[in-house]
């Protein structure tokens, strides 16, 4: 008895040993990944009309695109299918294992210059390629001409109670102000996609005995949504660790400048502009020498 | 005997306590009543909703990201990091509704949707 009793455990040990690890499941037809969005599929295009729908109702339909051109004529959504689940069989008390993407899809919405759709194509991605090629799959890729749409200057003006208090003030919030770009990135620096190109400190001394302090913070991108967002972080960044000391009159003053590099260096000045021209350049030459080494 | 198995339980219980956990505390959530088509303006979304999501078109077309149900009130998400900025990231953990916005030239909310995107 007791002979039998030892070899039906060992031989239950050795089983549980033997599927120990990963039991992986398939699942092609579940669904999506957890975190995908799940208002988009192949089935999206059908409700809208090539001619005739607008960039406008697209957004209004399926909401916030997760890419979007500098130029906006094309507008992407995409969603990850779930590959399969992974159950790691427990050892002792513990076990695990979680869901594996599989390929990502992306619906491309191109628009013509008046926002009309002009076609909606479905592309399909391994979860295996590189960021360039779902890049590439998204029309991620910086714009061949840059366009001045994805500039945009942060204004902000600040009144002060003397001015003593305002030039100390300026002076911190400079700081503060380059540190929280540098904290994010958002240096200038070839082959990001986002830099700052200027911050300028204007003081003016007002009739009421306020002193006026205007920053202006000039940024570039490939991308729109990425100058939205450093605009906001500008503004809080000067804003908010001040706030007591000075009172901010104008904390929503953007302006957007748009138009040919030409245009752009008419209307950002010959220093911006000269700035600019030169990450163009170097821009250009480091997406050059990236073609190369492929 | 059964005094000195108790009495060191009853010291580590004394000791230790009763595990008890604070409270998180809820963000706080927005109820979406305020939007009214022809009426509200785009300070008073920016005041109630801080920095959106998203903008197109010049600022006329502007979104948001919300968690929660409507009859509670939304949640306004964090907005994507950097990160997801620069290399388009499938993310939408989190977020249960994208809200739309189309304003006129004065700024004053001509449209809107609240699409359920999970």
């Amino acid at each position: 008895m007791k002979t039998k009793t030892l070899v039906i455990t060992t031989l239950l040990i050795a089983a549980l040993s033997a599927i120990q690890g990963c039991v992986v499941i398939p699942t092609p037809k579940v669904g999506n990944y957890p975190d995908s969005r799940e208002n988009v599929d192949e089935h999206t295009p059908g409700r809208f009309r090539v001619g005739v729908t607008t960039r406008e109702e697209v957004l209004l339909t399926l909401g916030e695109a997760d890419y979007i051109s500098p130029d906006e004529e094309v507008i992407s959504y995409g969603w990850n299918k779930l590959a399969a689940v992974v159950f790691l069989m427990p050892v002792g008390w513990t076990g695990g294992g979680g869901p594996v993407p599989g390929r990502s899809r992306f619906l491309v919405f191109s628009f013509d210059k008046a926002g009309v759709l002009r076609s909606c194509q479905l592309r399909d991605v391994s979860p295996f390629s590189s960021t360039q090629d779902r890049n590439a799959a998204m029309a991620v890729a910086p714009p061949a001409e840059y366009r001045l749409s994805s500039v945009r200057t942060a204004n902000l003006k600040v009144s002060y109670r003397s001015n003593e208090v305002a030039v100390a003030s300026a002076q911190t919030l400079r700081r503060e102000m380059d540190a929280e770009l540098r904290a994010g990135g958002l240096e200038l620096r070839p082959g990001t996609n986002a830099f700052t190109i200027q911050t300028t400190l204007l003081r003016v001394r007002t009739d009421s005995g306020w002193t006026s302090v205007e920053y202006s913070v000039l940024f570039r991108a490939h991308d729109q949504q990425v100058v939205a967002r450093m605009t906001g972080r500008v503004h809080g960044a000067v804003s908010e660790p001040k706030k007591g000391l000075g009172k901010v009159i104008d904390r929503l003053t953007d302006q957007i400048v748009e138009g040919t590099r030409e245009e752009l260096l008419r209307a950002l000045g010959r220093r911006a502009g000269a700035e600019i021209m030169a990450f163009m350049q170097s821009d250009g030459q480091t997406q050059e020498a990236g073609k190369k080494r492929k | 005997m059964k005094t000195l198995l108790t009495l060191p339980s009853l010291i580590a219980v004394l000791v230790t306590g009763v595990p008890t956990s604070s409270p998180a505390k809820d963000p706080p959530r927005q109820k979406l009543q305020f939007l009214v088509d022809g009426r509200t303006t785009r300070a008073m979304v920016w005041e109630a909703l801080g920095n959106p999501s998203a903008r197109y078109e010049r600022d006329r077309i502007q979104t948001y990201r919300l968690a929660g149900k409507e009859q509670d009130g939304f949640i306004i998400r964090d907005q994507p990091s950097e990160h997801q900025c620069r290399a388009p990231h499938l993310s939408w953990g989190g977020t249960s509704h994208s809200l739309v916005l189309v304003f006129d030239a004065a700024g004053t909310l001509r449209r809107h949707s609240l699409v359920k995107v999970n």
